[in-house]
């Protein structure tokens, strides 16, 4: 392995050696501290723009399984561990780690200090921009600070056409701003027939399928920057079906219903966190990758309310909307990685669009 | 619930193959929060090691008692206890309070039992219910069917898959169990368990040799809020018994999935069993098909989780405490080092621990090295890295205790037929056999199909070996040792690989700037700013440590327990650890045992998860400047190599090593105890080796407080001893010792350290902290009131104890119960 820098744009360079493809890439630098999962973890959409830094220090394993995949082609910009295993266990097509991500064209380093960057990262307390590079000269650095990251990302991760995934139960929609499997897994579990559609689709294009409900995907980056259309479309759409919306999905839920969001000062990507379920006053666990919360002052509660607060930094974690059938929560339900005990979630929305059935 | 104002904790007992300092860890930490909550607390044990037990800082009643249901009426009848704690005391407690159940007197006295409702107490002492609820429940349970003729247990077979196990039903004498691989081996196994059963039965069993075993701590309150506090992996499969074999904290090659659903398989069962407090929970995992199997449910302090708090940085202990009394997890706080709501967060780790197991094979030659589904192991280390490979090197040198030469060179020796049969029928120590095996071409494909071990930990033992072959390939290369020191290779490792001496790696390390950093061992990877004050070395960019508040002591801790010492060496070093706080002293230790009480900030102020070796003592040296260097005598090495250098604090040394045997004959012994200032001696009463009355196999290792000897022998002898003693150098606890020849005369035989074991005893018979005596000795002296101190609150009246051994467990005969095989003791105090 050859040798090479994680350098970020406050000048610090850490030294390692590179693995993956020998790519040069830029992106903000995030850490997540799941111990489990790391290959769901790197085809997770919502790391486009941006290097995960791994805590756990030993990544890779079990190599690359064929059936745990988030997404087909991982836009994460980089993988920074501290101690990468070169091995392949999966017993059709040996896959190590390392050669996915030379197919992925996804730089990786490792050798790193990972607990020193999150340190770092803890302290800057904004995000930070970073790359791996083969030599960490001023030219790097250059690129580095000249490099402006794109906002257009869901555009970028979006299905460009709609495809369907056929089952026998209720008609979904699950409309797609950088969409994690784990949902269409959670749904086939529940026999939906699914389609999904791109992230620009309208209220008219969605409504026109007849779906019993209609799932906002999670995706990356920061919600203000998503086409102002999908707003409109989300304030339609709520009206007339259930509506469950997830990540980004959740944060945009929050906006076309007059609340704001906010950047998180560090970002928060793992499942340790309490999170606190109001109505049932249970505590649960739940995979989170975070950058921007809804702030909890913006929530109009005459339209609004809170039903999950994380209990570490108190963030709004999910929301329901008190005159239709429409929820949302900032975690992943799905689990892919993480514990699964919100995957009742989906079972209430089956239950809910069930109950509409029957009504009609 | 009635607010709880006072709590019986059943104790472990002396210490055996299946438990050992763990508990006394957990009574102690546990108990020591009730205090602080108000909670008076009644202790029954009879462990002389045991630091809870007759100390006052912990526990208000300590009850020397055997433990045995009558024992514990009597203290509930004169105590009167609200609640009893069952979860401290192994097994056998469980199965101490199902007794007092049916005893009726809990009903009676309207004594709650705290982490565990009635109905769980009695599942966890009987399988077969347990089972029941499992099913009941739908958690997976390996499939087992009774049936009574060959042709039924055929057709099972063939429907549950080779190979099954046969196992009578009602045994006649012995259990019968036998594994069978294939259909030939059947109609045998049915035949010989059939006659063995009363009820003409057999039961034919899903085999589980081989999978993967994976074990979860979780945790519960009184709310029903759960949390999973541990995911570990045992490196050896089903098969082999958990605590025998190397074990890694997190899982290492698990799917997040198959964790996931092992997690809610952990949680349901906790719920159901409606258990308050911690559950260590372990699953075989079938690594083909995903499928996993319930093996145990331990809603008790053990071993694991020990290991597990200690290699996370959660406080386990201090968290159950406050949940037994029905506190929420909610509304516990960790104090001001830890963020609001810690105790809800999952620790997660940004370090992998990996821990190995002591064996006592080096005292009992002749027990089996052989490993299976009985426990052999009697102690455990662990070692803490940024990688499998570091933790695990790490915890290869923390067996300072045990042979440290590697083991490589004997595995050369091997013949093809040998290596292969210790592949498959694994031996004590295979890790090197595993070395050895890669060394000769084995592929992994091979090498995993005979052991059932992952593949993952065959690509982590060839670096292991490819490294020490770059190692030895390139002696005195400064890119090697940094290679080396990167992996965690200790400076007496490397100096062996290149013949040369440690101080001279060492002083290539200094040059090359290669000295170890610190990080802290802290339950969020480092997403907050919490504090444990637990450390381990790193050769990274980071340093986390600085010096500590000064006067401070530094302290090695007398590491895994092993034979012959038992828990008497943490029992020293944790009342010696309580003086010195005492006495202002920050106290800063060094350990590798995760059972060790040493271990809990309510003794240390700082904790490196660190095999002594000379680099670590010096690099935490260099940045704690400690005034005292606490070292055991046993680290002979450590001493030796650490007297080169100027380490600018006054070296204390603790007497751990095994005194020798006294001589195997029939002659009485007598000990005569002082504690010896350097100018005058001062008498700590007598014992005698037991002659017991009532059990007629003579032990060497048995002793009486106070030896009988007419009033005119006593004074004589005491004098001649106390004389003897004035040629000693340093201050400190001495015995001597004479022995009743044949004529019935009296010979002084011999003047030692006291031995810790003794120590552990004559504290308790005499309630003073004799290892606190013993500090004082070596810092500033007892001064005038030394003989107010040393008299005696109380006459202790006759005091006897005795030894146990792991014979039985180690299936070993004929062995002399030697005091360097002392695996536990019994203290007792006679009316």
């Amino acid at each position: 392995m050859a040798a090479r820098y994680l350098i970020f744009e406050d000048g610090s360079i850490f030294a390692g050696k590179g693995f993956g493809a020998p790519a040069v890439t830029f992106g903000e630098v995030v850490f997540n501290t799941s111990m489990t999962g790391y290959q769901e973890i790197i085809t997770n959409q919502i790391y486009n723009n941006q290097l995960v830094v791994f805590t756990q220090p030993n990544i890779g394993s079990y190599g690359i399984q064929r059936n745990i995949y988030e997404s087909i082609v991982p836009t994460i910009k980089g993988v920074i561990v501290r101690s990468l295993s070169d091995v392949a266990t999966n017993n059709v097509r040996r896959m190590t780690l390392d050669q996915y991500l030379q197919q992925m064209n996804i730089p990786g380093i490792t050798g790193i200090d990972t607990r020193a960057v999150v340190h770092k990262l803890r302290a800057a307390n904004k995000p930070l921009k970073g790359s791996i590079v083969p030599v960490p000269d001023d030219h790097a650095f250059d690129q580095l600070h000249a490099t402006v990251l794109t906002n257009q990302q869901v555009a970028q991760v979006s299905t460009p056409k709609p495809y369907p995934n056929p089952g026998t139960g209720l008609s979904i929609v699950v409309v797609d701003f950088g969409l994690k499997h784990g949902v269409l897994r959670e749904l086939s579990r529940r026999k939906c027939n699914v389609t999904v559609l791109p992230y620009t689709a309208t209220a008219e294009e969605i409504l026109r399928l007849d779906p019993d409900g209609v799932v906002l995907s999670s995706g990356p980056g920061n919600p203000r920057y998503v086409k102002a259309s999908v707003l409109q479309m989300i304030r339609t759409v709520q009206t007339k079906v259930p509506l469950f919306a997830i990540g980004l999905g959740h944060e945009l839920f929050g906006i076309a219903n007059g609340a704001k969001v906010k950047r998180m000062p560090v970002e928060h990507h793992g499942m340790n966190h309490p999170i606190h379920e109001i109505i049932t006053d249970h505590v649960v666990y739940a995979t989170q990758g975070e950058g921007y919360a809804i702030d909890r002052n913006s929530v109009d509660r005459s339209q609004l309310f809170i039903t999950y607060v994380d209990m570490i930094d108190n963030s709004v974690q999910g929301l329901r909307h008190r005159h239709y059938p429409a929820f949302s929560v900032q975690f992943f339900p799905d689990g892919a990685p993480g514990p699964d005990e919100t995957d009742g979630l989906f079972d209430e929305f089956v239950d809910t669009m069930k109950r509409r059935e029957a009504r009609h | 619930m009635a607010a709880i104002k006072s709590v019986l904790i059943i104790g472990a007992g002396a210490n055996d193959v299946q438990h050992g300092d763990e508990l006394d860890s957990a009574i102690y930490q546990i108990a020591r929060v009730f205090k602080q909550l108000k909670v008076k607390t009644i202790l029954a044990d009879d462990n002389p090691f045991s630091v809870s037990l007759e100390n006052t800082a912990v526990v208000d009643h300590g009850c020397v008692v055997p433990l045995k249901v009558e024992s514990l009426v009597k203290i509930i009848e004169d105590y009167h206890p609200d609640a009893i704690l069952p979860t401290l005391g192994n097994r056998r407690a469980f199965e101490l309070t199902q007794e007092l159940l049916e005893k009726g007197i809990l009903r009676k006295e309207g004594i709650k039992i705290l982490g565990v409702p009635e109905a769980t107490i009695r599942q966890v002492n009987n399988a077969v219910l347990l089972e029941r609820t499992l099913r009941q429940m739908e958690a997976p349970v390996k499939k087992t069917v009774t049936v009574n003729n060959y042709q039924d247990a055929l057709d099972e077979a063939t429907k549950i898959g080779y190979p099954v196990i046969i196992r009578s039903v009602l045994p006649k004498s012995s259990s019968t169990r036998r594994i069978v691989h294939d259909r030939s081996e059947l109609a045998d196994a049915v035949k010989q368990c059939l006659d063995q059963s009363r009820s003409e039965q057999v039961f034919v069993q899903q085999s589980l040799a081989g999978f993967k075993e994976i074990e979860l701590v979780v945790q519960r309150d009184a709310s029903g809020t759960m949390m999973m506090l541990a995911m570990i992996e045992d490196m050896d499969p089903i098969g082999i018994h958990a605590g025998d074999s190397i074990a890694f904290n997190p899982v290492q090659t698990l799917l997040d999935r198959q964790i996931q659903d092992m997690r809610d398989t952990a949680f349901a069962i906790t719920r159901k069993l409606r258990i308050v407090g911690i559950n260590h929970l372990q699953f075989a995992l079938d690594p083909n098909s995903d499928r996993f199997y319930v093996i145990k449910s331990s809603p008790y302090f053990d071993r694991m989780v020990a290991f597990a708090s200690q290699s996370t940085g959660y406080p386990i202990a201090l968290v159950a405490a406050q949940l037994y009394l029905g506190k929420h997890l909610r509304d516990i706080d960790l104090g001001p080092s830890y963020v609001h709501h810690a105790a809800l967060i999952e620790p997660t780790m940004d370090h992998i621990a990996a821990r190995v197991p002591i064996w006592g094979f080096d005292v009992i030659p002749g027990a089996s090295h052989l490993l299976g589904t009985e426990k052999r192991s009697v102690g455990t280390v662990f070692g803490i890295g940024r990688s499998s490979i570091e933790a695990l090197f790490k915890a290869i040198e923390s067996r300072y205790h045990e042979p440290t030469d590697f083991h490589l060179a004997a595995q050369k020796k091997l013949t093809e037929d040998q290596l292969i049969a210790k592949l498959v029928h694994p031996e004590a120590g295979r890790l090197f056999v595993l070395i050895e095996a890669m060394e000769r071409g084995y592929s992994v494909s091979e090498l995993a199909e005979m052991t059932k071990i992952d593949p993952f930990y065959f690509d982590q033992i060839n670096q292991m070996r490819l490294l020490i072959k770059d190692i030895i390939e390139h002696a005195g290369k400064e890119p090697v040792l940094k290679k080396a020191k990167y992996y965690g290779l200790s400076n007496q490792l490397i100096a062996s690989l290149w013949n040369t001496t440690q101080e001279q790696v060492y002083q290539m390390c200094v040059d090359h700037q290669l000295t170890s950093k610190y990080k802290e061992i802290e339950p969020s990877a480092g997403e907050f700013d919490q504090h444990t004050g637990s450390f381990y070395s790193a050769l990274e960019d980071e340093n986390e440590i600085s010096k500590t508040p000064q006067p401070a002591a530094l302290v090695i801790g007398t590491g895994g327990l092993r034979l012959g010492l038992s828990n008497a060496g943490d029992y020293f070093v944790a009342m010696m650890l309580q003086q010195l706080r005492s006495e202002g002293f920050n106290n800063i230790i060094v350990n590798s045992n995760p059972s060790s009480v040493t271990l809990s900030p309510l003794l240390t102020d700082k904790r490196y998860i660190e095999p002594a070796t000379v680099e670590n003592i010096l690099q935490i040296i260099n940045v704690e400047q400690p005034q005292l260097l606490v070292i055991p005598a046993s680290y002979a090495n450590l001493l030796a190599a650490l007297k080169k250098y100027d380490l600018k604090a006054k070296l204390i040394v603790i007497p751990d090593e095994l005194p020798a045997n006294p001589v195997d004959n029939e002659n009485q012994h007598y000990f005569f105890n002082f504690v010896y200032d350097g100018k005058y001696a001062y008498p700590l009463g007598t014992m005698a080796s037991l002659f017991s009355p009532t059990e007629l196999t003579y032990q060497a290792t048995a002793l009486r407080y106070p030896a009988e000897l007419p009033t005119n022998i006593t004074q004589q002898l005491g004098e001649q001893a106390s004389a003897a003693l004035m040629d000693e150098q340093q201050p400190g606890l001495y015995q001597v010792i004479f022995e009743q020849d044949g004529e019935g005369d009296y010979q002084q035989v011999g003047v030692q350290p006291l031995p810790l074991t003794a120590t552990a005893f004559l504290s308790k018979v005499l309630r003073l902290n004799l290892p606190g005596l013993f500090i004082r000795l070596n810092t500033d002296g007892l001064g005038e009131q030394t003989a107010a101190i040393l008299k005696p609150e109380r006459d202790p009246g006759v005091v006897t104890y005795r030894t146990t051994f792991p014979f039985k467990a180690l299936r070993v005969t004929g062995e002399h119960p030697g005091s360097d095989k002392v695996i536990g003791a019994h203290i007792h105090f006679l009316k």
